[in-house]
């Protein structure tokens, strides 16, 4: 059954549906925009290491969630590209830690246009060749990420963060992981995750009035929930609460020293994720940003090229807030953010200094709304997490300086990542 | 886009939409891109950035547009074809007190880019020192993003003796030469001279937009033009080729071609683009889903230069390979044309790209931005119905006047 959310102060609405074959539809409405957008989202991604089906139980090799999503562009005929392209719309796809993602982009034919999308993503075309042809082409998008100094200092945290938690790996894999993909394992994974129950569809655009709605539904109704839904365990119990490796640090072809540094929470069921995700974009940019003096101090003496990169990592059973930026000398800029850290946990977080940074957040999470691809990628995230926009509309609300406060006190466990020339 | 002259080369773009959740305000101040100035330029916002006579540190700047809801401030410099530009922007949200904030956000951005912090008749010395420093670090930090390390390169090798190529960050063997005092000065004489532009995209009744800012500019025009005339269009006729080495995993591909220089088939060598190295072309087809040898391969077309760029990750053991591959389609395409579905698939997906435009506060101020520079009156409309009458003949005549002129590999 259909149910609407709206809020006066976004004056957006969000339609939720959970249809009766298992799939959740979302759909943002956005009046006199000219474009549409329709995603087909899957629970599916390099997090899932282990699939159980019924008392089989299958290893995923690093990456497959990936070669996965590369795979389902080809039919027996053609390239899903060229599908799309005689409809004049164009498709594209991206996989994360936790989901993978196929969507569209049409200013007419919607309805066609989707029904191709639910079509081509619940019908695999695997063969050995087509899977060999692949491997050439993913290894060279592991390459590329190889060459970006930024990447490469970001998942070199995320290793040393991390002991047992697959979010340390690359979620396209490792060349050698994709070279022993076979096309038996891409579609085991395609059975296990590929079913309604664990997918959602996101539509953003004008859709006007209730019959544009359901023609959408309609046409995702007819998605048959006939596999076999896998028993999926994501296996983080194991995680340890203390960091794997405290230091980090590689030789890039760099022009100047980078660094992130990130914090490592303990992170429980019952924790509330948007509020998790909230919260700690504040409490960033309080501590941090650039309206800190914390920061002009440190711009000043050259322990910070420029403004603060500030981002919240989350998901099921992990949380991590990390800072990047590059100087000459970051071991003194990271002693200085931790002294800054001891010095806000003394002192408390000024009130309204945090309501002043609450509002400037709050007013950008509105203006996302502009953007149909803001949109619908907001979504997707997300639904992996299991809420929606109205959780963190909710959270702004809800979000305190104390709980700013308390946050800190939490932030102990910490990784640093080095790229030095 | 409803336009404003206040004076001469002074101009008030407004284009009212309630269709966003914010207003969108830029102050572009435009110079051909020179050699000579381009250091001195690029470091001007940076400079202007750290605080303004009212706004004098990055606290008060970032409190004051804080306050404004969240309100975003940015100034920096962009090269766009043989301009280089220095651009104030500020995006807010609309509010219920809608007519106040657009004023006070107009106002703070003529403040930021009209009313600099000044002691001495300089820039203040500690804001100077410190933005030549960091400007150093944005000039060498180029390299950190390979791909387009390798553009600029490519672009510099083609372009060597025209302003096209020169690089609009500037150049660090010049900031030893930069002080508070002259970079205070050259920037005075700039504003006094150089195309200004003010642009508003959102819920704004233009008439209102263009009295407000008639009140805030600040700036008396000696009406003199800036002094730059360096050669143009010195194409050589020959095919440069350079490799460099920085221990790559994945080498980096970049090529340069040469079209006729005259805007006259714009939309015909935008097509051509399409069908070459656009979404899905030739090249997607043939180097990447055929022979497996990269993930990404495409072209950019430079409207002001009649310039296609074409970039791949490769190995660099498929270097020539993946040149061959792509010159002969090239030549393919040259000898035996497009077909049908090709040029229509290619008019298509360029003709919602423009449609797409109507829908994203920043692509609109991009499209007209570039439609101004250009000298371009159409409006989206115009461009698109152009677009829907590009022949095949326009497409082919295209690629027959495509010429390989520089090639720059990176490993």
């Amino acid at each position: 059954m259909e149910t609407e959310k709206y809020s006066a102060f976004l004056d957006e609405s969000l339609y939720i549906n959970k249809l009766s074959n298992g799939l959740t539809c979302y759909i943002i409405p956005k009046r006199k925009y000219a474009e549409k957008q329709a995603v087909i989202c899957v629970n599916c991604g390099s997090l899932d290491e282990r699939l159980e089906i019924g008392d089989e139980t299958a290893e995923i090799p690093d990456g497959a969630a990936h070669f996965l999503e590369h795979k389902l562009f080809e039919n027996e005929t053609n390239h899903i590209f060229n599908s799309f392209m005689k409809l004049g719309a164009s498709v594209n796809a991206y996989t994360t830690f936790s989901s993978t993602a196929y969507y569209f982009n049409c200013f007419d034919g919607f309805d066609e246009n989707l029904r191709l999308l639910l079509n081509f993503t619940s019908n695999p075309w695997i063969t050995d060749e087509n899977v060999e042809k692949e491997k050439g082409i993913i290894c060279q998008e592991i390459n590329m990420y190889r060459d970006n100094p930024f990447w490469r200092v970001y998942f070199n945290l995320l290793d040393a963060m991390y002991e047992k938690c697959p979010v340390r790996k690359n979620i396209a894999g490792s060349v050698e992981s994709v070279m022993s993909i076979d096309k038996d394992i891409l579609l085991k994974c395609f059975k296990g995750f590929y079913y309604p129950g664990n997918m959602a569809l996101i539509c953003a655009g004008d859709f006007d009035g209730e019959s544009s709605r359901q023609s959408v539904y309609a046409a995702a109704e007819t998605l048959r929930d006939d596999r076999a839904a896998g028993a999926l365990k994501r296996a983080h119990g194991l995680e340890p609460e203390t960091v794997n490796r405290v230091k980090t640090e590689e030789r890039m072809s760099v022009s100047r020293p980078m660094f992130n540094i990130g914090f490592k929470e303990k992170v429980t069921d019952e924790t509330n994720i948007a509020l998790r995700i909230v919260s700690a974009k504040i409490l960033m940019d309080v501590l941090a940003g650039e309206s800190s003096d914390f920061f002009r101090d440190l711009y000043e003496d050259e322990k910070a090229d420029g403004p603060f990169g500030f981002e919240y990592l989350s998901g099921e059973g992990y949380g991590a807030s990390v800072l990047s930026n590059s100087c000459d000398n970051p071991d003194d800029a990271v002693e200085r953010i931790i002294n800054e850290i001891q010095n806000l946990k003394l002192n408390g977080v000024n009130e309204d200094r945090f309501e002043l940074i609450r509002t400037k957040h709050l007013g950008r999470f509105a203006r996302s709304f502009n953007s149909i691809d803001a949109i619908t990628n907001g979504a997707v995230d997300l639904f992996s997490k299991s809420i929606d926009f109205f959780n963190i509309l909710r959270a702004y609300d809800e979000c305190s300086a104390e709980m700013i406060n308390d946050r800190l006190r939490g932030m102990d466990n910490y990784s640093v990542s080095i790229a030095r020339p | 886009m409803r336009v404003k002259t206040l004076s001469d080369g002074v101009n008030v773009h407004v284009y009212p939409t309630d269709k966003f959740k914010s207003v969108s305000a830029a102050i572009l101040i435009r110079r051909p891109i020179s050699r000579r100035a381009a250091t001195v330029t690029a470091l001007s916002p940076q400079i202007l950035r750290r605080g303004s006579r009212k706004h004098d540190t990055f606290i008060n700047i970032n409190r004051k547009i804080e306050s404004l809801f969240g309100a975003t401030f940015d100034a920096r410099v962009v090269k766009k074809g043989e301009q280089q530009i220095i651009q104030f922007f500020t995006e807010f949200s609309k509010s219920h007190d809608r007519e106040n904030v657009t004023f006070e956000c107009l106002e703070f951005l003529n403040d930021m880019a009209f009313d600099p912090l000044v002691e001495n008749g300089a820039f203040l010395e500690r804001y100077a020192r410190r933005e030549k420093e960091n400007l150093r670090l944005t000039i060498e930090g180029l390299v950190n993003n390979k791909t387009e390390y390798a553009k600029q390169r490519c672009i510099e090798i083609m372009c060597s003796k025209e302003p096209f190529g020169v690089r609009g960050d500037g150049y660090a063997e010049d900031l030893d030469d930069i002080t508070s005092k002259n970079a205070y000065e050259y920037y005075l004489s700039l504003i006094k001279r150089a195309e200004i532009d003010f642009v508003v995209i959102g819920d704004v009744d233009a008439e209102k937009i263009f009295s407000a800012i008639n009140g805030l500019f600040p700036i008396e025009r000696d009406g003199a033009k800036l002094d730059e005339t360096e050669v143009n269009d010195a194409d050589e006729g020959l095919t440069k080729e350079i490799t460099e080495n920085m221990g790559l995993t994945q080498g980096k591909i970049c090529a340069g071609f040469r079209t006729a220089p005259s805007d006259e088939n714009y939309y015909g060598l935008l097509v051509a683009n399409e069908i070459y190295g656009g979404q899905n072309s030739r090249l997607f087809n043939v180097v990447r889903e055929k022979h497996s040898l990269c993930y990404y391969i495409n072209t950019v077309s430079y409207r002001s230069k009649g310039i296609i760029l074409l970039q791949s990750g490769v190995d660099a053991g498929n270097f020539d390979k993946a040149l061959e591959l792509s010159l002969a389609e090239l030549e393919n395409l040259t000898k035996n044309g497009v077909s049908d579905e090709e040029l229509e698939n290619a008019k298509n997906i360029i003709d919602k790209m423009y449609l797409g435009v109507k829908d994203s506060p920043g692509y609109l101020m991009d499209f007209y931005v570039s439609q101004f520079m250009m000298g371009d009156s159409d409006g989206l409309d115009e461009a698109i119905s152009k677009i829907e009458n590009v022949s095949k003949r326009d497409a082919e005549r295209a690629f027959a006047n495509l010429r390989l002129d520089a090639v720059y590999k990176l490993s």
